[in-house]
């Protein structure tokens, strides 16, 4: 494939993907204003499906760690490091957002004092570290090696972030769509439900160009001279 | 069982016996610490009662800060020829994750103690009451650093940018304990003794971290020994 094509298949998702966006944020601007937040309250299509994308980015992070252990294939640590990127992306966005939505309503940006922002912002830390540790590794098998040994440690904070409004009574409310029912109006839930799966796709389009991209970043470099300019690696020894 | 801490009680004494010759830790790295526990009262100007307050917060975040750099001070494992000689005696690389763990933490708890007399001296920090939980929170919080110290020492060696990289690792790991071992100093303290429930919570989540470090620390030694080759 040549580097500037796209399959048809992915063709395909990127207009999906765009659409279902599209109407998300149609239904997020057009549901009812919340009683007592008013129109801050839209945010929430924006910031819970970016905490969302984190979870579940750092959750494939983990898992294509632990394949590139099991069966060191490079794609899999494409994978992995991919992930990990759209991760710390949506993760800043969270924040972002979260902070946005913070001030007008609780008056302050960030609480240092809530469980469950302190541990987002740890979370976001860890996995820029996670990121700088591939960026400074010697060569693409030894930051694989180690990344994925981080990348799976990591992971133990997604749950523990998940459930710190559960187990701290902090500032942050707890889930507001929970297996027993919802504290939200219908309308609210429905363009919630929309957004959470715009944003899925969305992390489905960005993992799938992103590991397009890696792919022939890595063939770039394993095509570069490494002794002089006598000495070329092998094609696709990157891809071993 | 005997064989495995054996071999880490062994390396631990030597990993302690190469910081002793080089002086790293006592002599370098505790002197950096005085150093920044003296500035910041400088810094704070003549306000004693925002000195006192601020007395317990900047032990925690020198001992953090500091703290890691002990970790990876010249050890056993950071030569070639000494990581090779050491993996063909045939030894544990678990054993040798728990020997350096114990022989930062010995050296940590060394600083700690230092570092904690030095505070109380220059910032007369409010009265710790309940002192069997702030010293317990003292060890939970020792243990985890180590643990998490060395887990990453253990993941950036070799590295061009290895003292750089390594604290921007540690240092959100390390955060949780940052956190639960300044409360439990807040809730130790004269005002908030009335409160002794929330020490507990704050222990366990010390705890909790702690045995996460252990045992990422433990199941990744093989791997790690693998990838340094």
């Amino acid at each position: 494939m040549k580097p500037d094509h796209v399959p048809m298949k992915l063709k395909l998702l990127y207009a999906v993907t765009a659409l279902v966006v599209i109407s998300g944020a149609v239904l997020a601007v057009s549901t009812p204003p919340e009683a007592v937040q008013r129109t801050y309250a839209r945010i929430l299509h924006l910031h819970v499906p970016s905490a969302w994308l984190a979870f579940l980015a750092f959750g494939v992070t983990a898992l294509g760690s632990v394949m590139w252990r099991l069966r060191r294939r490079f794609v899999w640590d494409r994978l992995a490091a991919s992930s990990a990127e759209i991760g710390v992306l949506f993760t800043g966005l969270a924040i972002a957002t979260g902070a946005i939505w913070g001030r007008p309503v609780w008056g302050v940006f960030f609480d240092w004092g809530d469980a469950r922002m302190a541990s987002t912002a740890v979370m976001f830390l860890v996995y820029l570290g996670y990121l700088a540790l591939r960026r400074y590794s010697p060569s693409p098998e030894v930051a694989a090696d180690r990344a994925s040994i981080l990348g799976i440690v990591a992971v133990i904070q997604v749950p523990l972030v998940y459930f710190s409004v559960n187990l701290f009574r902090t500032l942050h409310q707890t889930q507001s769509i929970r297996p027993d029912g919802s504290t939200m109006d219908p309308s609210m839930v429905a363009a919630l439900l929309v957004n959470l799966a715009a944003f899925t796709l969305l992390y489905v389009s960005f993992l799938a160009a992103r590991m397009i991209i890696a792919r022939e970043e890595a063939r770039l470099v394993a095509a570069l001279p490494v002794a002089g300019a006598a000495v070329i690696s092998p094609p696709g020894l990157s891809d071993a | 069982m005997t064989g495995f801490w054996l071999q880490a009680r062994v390396l631990a004494r030597n990993e302690l016996l190469v910081d002793r010759r080089g002086g790293e830790t006592f002599g370098l790295v505790l002197p950096f610490a005085v150093a920044a526990l003296i500035m910041i009262p400088l810094a704070v100007g003549i306000d004693q009662p925002m000195i006192s307050r601020l007395g317990l917060p900047a032990f925690w975040v020198v001992t953090l800060l500091f703290g890691m750099q002990i970790a990876w001070h010249q050890t056993t494992s950071t030569d070639r020829a000494v990581r090779d000689q050491v993996r063909l005696s045939g030894l544990d690389p678990a054993a040798g994750f728990v020997g350096r763990a114990m022989a930062n933490l010995t050296l940590l708890v060394g600083f700690m103690s230092a570092s904690l007399v030095l505070t109380l001296l220059l910032y007369s920090p409010a009265t710790i009451e309940n002192w069997p939980g702030f010293t317990a929170a003292l060890v939970l919080f020792a243990i985890g650093l180590s643990v998490i110290s060395t887990l990453i020492a253990d993941l950036t060696l070799g590295l061009s940018v290895r003292a750089g990289l390594a604290p921007l690792l540690v240092a959100p790991l390390a955060l949780p304990l940052l956190f639960a071992g300044s409360r439990v100093a807040e809730l130790s303290s004269e005002a908030a003794i009335s409160r002794p429930g929330g020490i507990l919570a704050w222990l366990l989540v010390l705890v909790l971290v702690d045995l996460i470090g252990v045992i990422a620390g433990v199941l990744s030694a093989r791997p790690l020994e693998e990838t340094l080759g």
